[in-house]
C-alpha cells in the first residue's frame, strides 16, 4: 500500500509537468490552428537556458527561474509569432505541421550547437533535499512545486479564458478571426498572447522535468512530446479534458514503470514498452476518436501541382541518373565513397513520400521505420547475397504498410502525423530494441541486439562488394523505383490519388472508394521505403539503430519538403544533401549547421508549397527539354569535362565547379541564343496583321477606351445599350 | 415508381434540426428543382442523398431500395452523381485530368465499349470545356469551374445528377447553355435534381418543383402552382407580402 501511495505522488508529479506542457499546446492550437509540433522542443531549449543561468553562470535559482519562464520565454514566442506563425494564416494544415516540424529540427540543431550534447549537465532539482511528509510519503519540494504549478496554471487558464477581456478575445479569433476582428479584437495581438503564454508553459514544463532525467536535447524533445497524447485526450480543444489526459497518462506512466519488477517478464523485454507507454496510449485514444465525417474542403487557397511526367522525360531521368553515378563513381577517392554510397538509399526513402504525401497528400511520419523493417529483412534474409531478399523486404515493409494504415483510414491531417509519428517512436524504442527472445523453440533477434551486418549482393553473375558497385547498384535500385512512381503518376491509380488529396468528398461522391486508395498507397509507399532501407542497409554495411531514428526520419521528410514533395529531382536532392554531410566537409566545426539549415529552409516554405525544384529549376529545364540539341550539348559538355578529369587534366574540385557550373548555365546559354536567333519574318509580318485584326473586333463595353478608342459609333453602341438617348460626342 | 424517393427523413445537428420529415420524389428523364431561402436545407438534403451526411431518421431509396447503409461510393457506382454548391475540383489536375479521373471511377468503366480517350474528348467539347482542356482546375473562373464539375459528374454516367447551385458565378451566355444541356440531358433519360438561386432559370426548365424553408417543404408542384403558393411568397420576400 505504502509502495502504491509511492508511485501514484510521482506519477502525480509527471502528470502535472505533462499537464503543463499539454495545456499550452492545445491553448496555441485553439486560439491560432497551429499545432506547434515543436512544443517540447521550446521547453528543451528552455531547459538548457536555465541550466545556463543557473548552472553555467551561478545566478540564484528563483532568479533564473523567472527570467526563463517569465521573460525569455514569453519573448521568443511572441517573436515565433510575429515572424513566422502570423505568414501562415490560411496555409493548409500540412504547411503548418513542416513548419514547426522544421522549427523542431532548427532548435534541435541550436541547442546542440550552442550546448556540448556531449558534456554531462548535472542539474539539481528546486530545494534538493528538502522533503515534506504526506501520509507518510517523502515528497521532495521539486514535486510540490509541480503539483502546485500544475493547479495554479490549470485554474490561471481557466480564468484568462472566461473571465478576462483577453481570453475572450481568444475564444472568438478561435470561432471566426475575420469576424472578431470586425468586432474591434486584434487577431495579431491576440495570438501573439497565446504563443506568448504557450511558450512560457513548454518552458515551465521544461524547466520541471529536466531534473528528473539527463539533460539532453533530443532525450527532453522526446519526453515532452509524450504529453501530445495527452493533448489529443482533450480533442486539442478541452483544457479540463487536457489535464485528465495528463493524469492519467502521468500516472500510468509511473504505476507501469513501478509494477513492471514485480511481474513475471524478463524486464528487458518490455523495458521498451514502457519507454513507450505514452506513446502507446497516444495510439489507442487516436484509435477511440470517432471518425470524421466526410465533408467538402472548400477549394484548397494552396495550389500544389504535380505534372504528369512524359514517358520519355521519365525514361530520359532514369538513364540520367545512373550515367550521372557512373561518372561521379569514377571520380569520387575510396574514401570519400563510404559516404556517398548511401545517397541512393535515402533518396528512395525520400522518394516513397511522393505518392503517399506529394500525391494522396497523407502525411506519415514513419517512412525511416518502414526502411528500418527493410534493413531487419535484409539482416534475416538477405545472408547469402540472395537478391530475393530485396523482393522479400518490399513485400513484408508493404504489409507493415497495410497494418500502420488501417487504423489511421479514419484520422487525417495532423492527427495522421501523429499516429505515423507514434509507430515510428514506438519502433525506435521498442522493436528495433527488442532483446534476443524464443518463441517456439526458434529463437528471434531482431536486430542482432542492435548490430546490424548486411551483406552485399549476388545479381547476374555480379557480386555488388565495393562501396563504388553499391553506389552504382543503388543509382539503377533509385532509377527502377523513379520509373515505378513515374507510372504511377501517368496511370489512372495516380490521378486518383492526386484526387483523393485535392477533394475526398468528390473521390467518394464520384464512384471511388476513398479507403482503398488510402490503403493501397500506404502499402506502395512503405513497399519502396522498405526498398530503399534495404539498398541503404546495403551501403552501411552495419547500420545502426541511431540512422533509424524518428529525429531522423523528420530530417529526410523536411529537405524533401524543401525540395517539393511531388517531384523526383527532390529525392535525389535529399539522397545528395543527407548522404554526402555536406555542411560537415565544408564547417567541420559547424555539424549542427546542416540540421539548423533544414529548419531554416523549411520554416521558409509557406510561401511556396511545391518546393524548389519545382518553383526554380523546372522552369528553367523545361525549355531546354524542347530542344534534343540542347540536351546532346549538355551530355557532350559534361562528357568532355569528365573525359578532362579522367585523363588527369583537370583536378576533382575543377571538376566538381565545371560540371555544376556547366548544369547551371545551360538554360541561360539556350535562352541567350534563342534570343539572339532572328525571328523568321513571315511570323513576325503575320502578327503585325494580327494585332489591329484583334483590335478591331467588337470590345465588351467595360473595356471602351482601354482596348479600343472611344468612337461614335462605340458611345452610340453603349446609349442603345443601356437604352439611353443618343447624345452627340463633338 | 420514381428514381429516387426520400420518405421523411430528418436530420438534426444538436438542437437543430436542419431537416425535418422531407419528402421528395425526384422521376427519370425529367428536371426537378429544389429552392428555397439560404440555409432552407438543401444542401443538408444533397449531403444525406448522397450518404456524406447519415440522417437522424427517414430512408432513402434508389430505384425502389433502400440505399441508407451505403457508403457514398457505393451510391455512386448505384448510378448517382453529384456537383458541390463549394467547388469540390480535383484542383491541382487539368480539367482533361478531372474528367479522365471521375470517367476510370464511374462503374461501368470497365465495361465500355468506348475508349477512355474519344470519351473524354467528347465530353469536353460537348460541355464546351475545349479551350480550358489543359489547364489546372484550380486555376479556373468559378463558373467555369461548375461546368467541369457537372461535365465530371456526367462522365460517370449516372442515372441521376445532383447539382448544387450549378449557375451561380455564371453569365447569361454560359447559363443558358447550362440549361439546354440539362434539358438535353434530361431528354436521354436522366434523372435530374437541381438546386438553384436564379428563378428564371428554375421555372423554365423545371417539370416539377419543391420549396424547403427552414428543413420543411413548404410547397411542390409545377412551376406555376408554386408560384402562385402565397406561402411560398411568404418564405421568401417576407410574411405580410401583397402584391
Amino acid at each position: 500500500m505504502q509502495q502504491f501511495i509511492n508511485y501514484t505522488f510521482s506519477g502525480l508529479t509527471t502528470a502535472s509537468i505533462y499537464a503543463i506542457a499539454a495545456m499550452g499546446l492545445v491553448l496555441t492550437y485553439t486560439t491560432t490552428g497551429v499545432f506547434n509540433f515543436s512544443h517540447g522542443a521550446m521547453g528543451m531549449l528552455a531547459a538548457f537556458s536555465y541550466w545556463q543561468l543557473r548552472f553555467g553562470w551561478n545566478w540564484p535559482a528563483p532568479i533564473a527561474f523567472v527570467v526563463v519562464v517569465l521573460l525569455i520565454a514569453p519573448l521568443f514566442g511572441a517573436l515565433l509569432e510575429a515572424v513566422i506563425m502570423r505568414r501562415l494564416d490560411g496555409t493548409s494544415a500540412t504547411t503548418k505541421l513542416v513548419v514547426t516540424i522544421s522549427l523542431l529540427l532548427s532548435f534541435l540543431g541550436l541547442s546542440a550547437w550552442v550546448w556540448n550534447p556531449l558534456k554531462n549537465r548535472p542539474l539539481r532539482r528546486f530545494f534538493e533535499g528538502d522533503v515534506v511528509h504526506v501520509l507518510g510519503v517523502r515528497l521532495p519540494y521539486h514535486q510540490v512545486f509541480a503539483l502546485l504549478f500544475a493547479g495554479v496554471v490549470a485554474i490561471g487558464l481557466r480564468v484568462l479564458l472566461y473571465r478576462s477581456r483577453l481570453g475572450i478575445a481568444m475564444r472568438a479569433c478561435v470561432d471566426d478571426r475575420n469576424l472578431a476582428a470586425l468586432n474591434g479584437v486584434k487577431p495579431n495581438r491576440v495570438s501573439m498572447a497565446s504563443w506568448s503564454i504557450g511558450a512560457s508553459l513548454a518552458a515551465l514544463s521544461g524547466v520541471l522535468v529536466s531534473p528528473t532525467i539527463a539533460l539532453s536535447g533530443p532525450a527532453l524533445t522526446l519526453l515532452i512530446i509524450n504529453t501530445y497524447a495527452a493533448a489529443i485526450i482533450g480533442r486539442l480543444r478541452n483544457l479540463p479534458m487536457t489535464f485528465v489526459g495528463a493524469l492519467i497518462l502521468g500516472l500510468a506512466n509511473d504505476y507501469s514503470r513501478g509494477y513492471a519488477n514485480k511481474i513475471n517478464i524478463d524486464v528487458k523485454y518490455i523495458s521498451g514498452a514502457l519507454a513507450s507507454t505514452s506513446i502507446i496510449v497516444l495510439f489507442i485514444v487516436l484509435l477511440l476518436l470517432p471518425q470524421s465525417r466526410l465533408r467538402g474542403l472548400a477549394m484548397a487557397r494552396v495550389r500544389e501541382s504535380s505534372p504528369k511526367p512524359s514517358r520519355g522525360g521519365a525514361l530520359g531521368f532514369a538513364l540520367a541518373i545512373v550515367a550521372g553515378a557512373v561518372m561521379v563513381s569514377s571520380i569520387i577517392p575510396k574514401g570519400n565513397m563510404v559516404n556517398v554510397s548511401q545517397t541512393w538509399g535515402l533518396a528512395i526513402i525520400a522518394l516513397s513520400m511522393i505518392p503517399l504525401i506529394g500525391y494522396a497528400g497523407q502525411i506519415s511520419l514513419c517512412q525511416l521505420s518502414f526502411a528500418g523493417i527493410g534493413i531487419v529483412v535484409m539482416q534475416h534474409l538477405g545472408n547469402h547475397g540472395s537478391p530475393w531478399a530485396f523482393v522479400a523486404a518490399i513485400i513484408i515493409t508493404s504489409l507493415v504498410g497495410v497494418v500502420v494504415a488501417l487504423p489511421s483510414l479514419r484520422l487525417s491531417g495532423i492527427y495522421l502525423a501523429l499516429s505515423t509519428a507514434a509507430f515510428a517512436v514506438f519502433m525506435d524504442k521498442w522493436v528495433f530494441q527488442f532483446p534476443k527472445f524464443t518463441l517456439f523453440g526458434h529463437s528471434f533477434d531482431i536486430s542482432n541486439s542492435g548490430s546490424f551486418t548486411i551483406k552485399s549482393t549476388h545479381l547476374f553473375g555480379i557480386h555488388v562488394q565495393t562501396h563504388r558497385d553499391l553506389f552504382i547498384f543503388g543509382s539503377v535500385a533509385f532509377a527502377l523505383a523513379a520509373l515505378a512512381v513515374a507510372g504511377v503518376r501517368r496511370s489512372h491509380y495516380g490521378q486518383r490519388l492526386i484526387a483523393l488529396k485535392d477533394s475526398e468528398a468528390a473521390c467518394a461522391t464520384l464512384g471511388m472508394n476513398p479507403k482503398v486508395a488510402k490503403l493501397t498507397v500506404f502499402a506502395l509507399s512503405a513497399g519502396i521505403a522498405g526498398f530503399g532501407g534495404a539498398i541503404y542497409g546495403q551501403a552501411l554495411r552495419a547500420p545502426s539503430l541511431g540512422q533509424l531514428e524518428f529525429l531522423q526520419g523528420l530530417s529526410i521528410l523536411m529537405v524533401m519538403v524543401i525540395g517539393g514533395l511531388n517531384s523526383m529531382g527532390a529525392a535525389v536532392f535529399t539522397g545528395i544533401f543527407m548522404a554526402s554531410q555536406i555542411f560537415q566537409n565544408l564547417f567541420p566545426g559547424l555539424t549542427q549547421l546542416q540540421l539548423v539549415t533544414i529548419g531554416l529552409a523549411g520554416i521558409g516554405l509557406g510561401k511556396n508549397p511545391n518546393g524548389f525544384i519545382r518553383k526554380d529549376i523546372r522552369p528553367r529545364w523545361n525549355v531546354m527539354l524542347k530542344y534534343p540539341a540542347a540536351i546532346a550539348a549538355v551530355v557532350g559538355v559534361q562528357t568532355g569535362i569528365w573525359v578532362l578529369k579522367l585523363n588527369h587534366i583537370i583536378t576533382r574540385w575543377q571538376y566538381a565547379i565545371a560540371a555544376l557550373a556547366a548544369l547551371a548555365i545551360a538554360p541561360e546559354v539556350l535562352s541567350a541564343v534563342l534570343r539572339a536567333r532572328p525571328v523568321p519574318t513571315e511570323a513576325t509580318t503575320g502578327a503585325a496583321v494580327e494585332v489591329p485584326a484583334a483590335r478591331s473586333a467588337p470590345v465588351s463595353p467595360e473595356w471602351l477606351g482601354i482596348d479600343a478608342p472611344f468612337t461614335q459609333d462605340a458611345v452610340d453602341e453603349l446609349d442603345r445599350r443601356l437604352n439611353l438617348p443618343t447624345l452627340g460626342l463633338r | 415508381m420514381a428514381l429516387l424517393e426520400v420518405k421523411e427523413v430528418s436530420v438534426r445537428f444538436g438542437g437543430l434540426a436542419a431537416l425535418s420529415e422531407v419528402s421528395i420524389a425526384v422521376p427519370a428523364g425529367a428536371i426537378t428543382g429544389l429552392i428555397g431561402p439560404n440555409g432552407a436545407g438543401k444542401t443538408t438534403l444533397f449531403n444525406t442523398i448522397t450518404g456524406l451526411q447519415p440522417p437522424t431518421s427517414g430512408r432513402v431509396l434508389f430505384e425502389g431500395s433502400d440505399i441508407g447503409p451505403l457508403q457514398p461510393h457505393r451510391r455512386a457506382r448505384l448510378g448517382m452523381a453529384r456537383t458541390f454548391q463549394r467547388l469540390e475540383l480535383f484542383t491541382s489536375l487539368t480539367v482533361t485530368e478531372n474528367i479522365e479521373c471521375a470517367l476510370s471511377m464511374s462503374a461501368r468503366y470497365r465495361t465500355r465499349s468506348e475508349s477512355n480517350h474519344s470519351a473524354t474528348t467528347r465530353l469536353i467539347q460537348r460541355t464546351g470545356l475545349t479551350s480550358v482542356a489543359h489547364e489546372l482546375a484550380g486555376a479556373l473562373p468559378t463558373g467555369t469551374g461548375r461546368v467541369v464539375e457537372l461535365a465530371r459528374a456526367i462522365a460517370t454516367d449516372p442515372k441521376m445528377i445532383l447539382l448544387d447551385e450549378p449557375a451561380s458565378g455564371q453569365d447569361d451566355a454560359e447559363t443558358r447553355h447550362f440549361a439546354e444541356l440539362l434539358q438535353e440531358l434530361a431528354n436521354d433519360g436522366m434523372g435530374v435534381l437541381l438546386v438553384e438561386h436564379d428563378m428564371d432559370l428554375v421555372m423554365s426548365i423545371c417539370d416539377e418543383l419543391y420549396v424547403l424553408d427552414f428543413g420543411r417543404v413548404l410547397a411542390s408542384g409545377t412551376a406555376d402552382s408554386v408560384r402562385a403558393n402565397p406561402a411560398v411568397l411568404d418564405a421568401y420576400l417576407g410574411a405580410g407580402f401583397n402584391e
